[in-house]
């Protein structure tokens, strides 16, 4: 489904998920998107994946933990 | 001290010296934006009898002999995402419209009343503060009040115009990834977003957690650090206020520049960008004498990991109703939610690794200085309605993604930044971003005081 793609200057439009895609991806969450809005958010996902491609393909070492802000 | 260009500090000491009251200054700035902001619309909210009452109890707490604090009757509105008693907080929303009103005030808006603001009422935003245009589908554009034809920019858009037009002197407003700086650039005035953790984000609606915070507008440095030194410090109410020691700002302001070391950012910082802001960055630097450059590492990639934890939180927080009622949210956030809710959550965990390994990396590079400079916006403010999509360097950007491109790698790590701005001669506003390492405000006031004294940078107020 994810082709890669890699943007040097910042996540673009690229197209690698089609409208179908999107449509299936929701529904293993439960997510209804109306036919209306099925274009827009396939662009929307393909920005955020070409985001992605720059985020995961940056090798971190694996002592490199997040910080996220939990007190128990 | 009721007239549009009047600082917040020179009417706190005329309320307090009884050379003015607060009910006066109220009423003038009432007056203002009964005139003014039809035409703006950057309140959504104006609270007309309730500041009145409140003014006049400041007066006569000031008659009484008592100290109503450093802000005594300076008006003040807030985003419409923070809490107010009595009023409902929208977040820019129809959804959150139908909720009841807020039993009390957001942290940050009870320092400010405790300082003796006045809070005049609330201001326009982009949904959900998912936006940097404030183009709101539920209760219309704000305009820019250097050109209405323009945005205020956003997701604060209404604290920008608001403070910019002379409305009032202070606004509060959110920056997630670039909500105060970009809308105070595009609007000509002051913005700091603090350290992340150094204001409390209680009582303010979130949307990206990771990256929320709160900060102040103001038309003078002066201005901004008072409205800062009241709100930073402590909250056991937002799990991510920091307990570090609070370092007022104020005294910062005028202190001596000499001996800080100063660079530019290059790289990514000059790139991605029309001339103007670049120039923009170039005055400053030579004002400052400012030779030195650095390039931050991986800043494209911080601003990607930035995109997907924004996305991915903000479609969490708003998931039940983005599967039960999607069509009454803002068309401009309504696709982005909902394709966040579909990023993979090992994109997710990468990017907040990633964000730890950008903070190391960043920290390294404020070892050796102490103020960077990089543009805040890649544009002037654009049109209203302007096209999606604009031609940069030869390739097709998206306007509403590509106008953070400066700024999200900044928050991404929480660093304090003051955007100043820079107006060139018969030329819409623009702003530089002053950058610091964490919880060192105080130098950048320190800086931004001095652009200031140096007539380098100025917010005059606008129309």
């Amino acid at each position: 489904m994810y082709s890669r793609g890699m943007s040097e200057s910042g996540p673009g439009p690229a197209t690698r998920v089609t409208a179908d895609d999107v449509e299936r991806l929701a529904a293993v969450i439960g997510l209804p998107i109306s036919p209306a809005d099925l274009p827009s958010v396939t662009v929307a996902l393909n920005v955020l994946l070409s985001a992605a491609d720059l985020v995961t393909g940056f090798p971190l070492p694996d002592d490199v933990e997040a910080a996220p802000v939990f007190r128990p | 001290m009721t007239g549009p260009d009047a600082a917040a500090l020179a009417i706190a000491a005329d309320v307090r010296a009884r050379r003015v009251s607060a009910r006066e200054v109220t009423t003038a700035a009432l007056a203002r934006i009964a005139e003014r902001d039809g035409r703006l619309r950057c309140f959504t909210h104006v609270r007309a009898e309730a500041a009145l009452a409140e003014a006049m109890h400041i007066d006569a707490r000031v008659a009484a002999g008592q100290d109503p604090g450093p802000l005594a009757g300076v008006p003040f509105a807030v985003k419409n995402l923070f809490d107010v008693e009595g009023l409902t907080t929208l977040a820019g929303s129809k959804i959150f419209a139908e909720r009841p009103p807020a039993a009390r005030d957001a942290t940050a808006v009870a320092a400010l009343r405790r300082a003796g603001a006045v809070l005049l009422g609330t201001l326009n935003m982009d949904e959900f503060a998912f936006g940097f245009t404030t183009e709101n589908a539920h209760y219309g554009p704000t305009r820019n009040p250097h050109d209405p034809a323009r945005v205020p920019g956003g997701s604060s858009g209404g604290s920008a115009a608001a403070v910019a037009a002379g409305l009032v002197p202070i606004a509060l407003g959110s920056d997630t990834n670039g909500s105060i700086r970009v809308p105070a650039a595009f609007c000509g005035v002051f913005g700091l977003k603090p350290t992340y953790g150094r204001v409390s984000r209680a009582g303010a609606a979130l949307f990206a957690a990771s990256f929320d915070h709160v900060g102040p507008f103001a038309r003078s440095v002066a201005d901004l650090a008072a409205a800062f030194d009241a709100i930073q410090g402590a909250d056991p109410a937002d799990p991510v206020a920091s307990e570090a020691p609070v370092v007022p700002a104020s005294p910062h302001v005028g202190r001596e520049t000499e001996g800080l070391r100063l660079a530019v950012a290059t790289g990514h910082f000059a790139r991605n960008a029309t001339d103007a802001p670049l120039a923009a960055v170039a005055r400053v630097a030579k004002a400052l004498r400012v030779t030195k450059q650095v390039e931050l590492p991986e800043p494209h990639r911080a601003r990607a990991a930035a995109m997907v934890i924004t996305a991915s939180e903000g479609a969490n927080l708003h998931l039940e109703d983005l599967r039960t009622r999607a069509k009454d949210f803002d068309p401009s956030t309504r696709d982005r939610f909902l394709a966040g809710a579909l990023v993979p959550a090992s994109v997710y965990a990468q990017a907040q690794r990633f964000r730890a390994w950008y903070r190391a990396r960043v920290a390294e590079l404020f070892r050796d200085v102490d103020v960077l400079l990089a543009p805040t916006t890649p544009w002037v403010a654009p049109l209203i309605g302007a096209p999606r999509t604009v031609r940069l360097d030869g390739a097709d950007v998206i306007v509403r993604a590509h106008t953070g491109v400066f700024t999200q790698p900044l928050s991404f790590i929480g660093l304090p930044v003051i955007s100043v701005p820079v107006t060139a001669p018969d030329a819409l506003p623009l702003g530089v971003q002053l950058i610091a390492a964490p919880f060192r405000e105080a130098v950048l006031f320190r800086v931004a005081a001095r652009l200031e004294a140096d007539g380098v940078v100025a917010a005059p107020v606008a129309g």
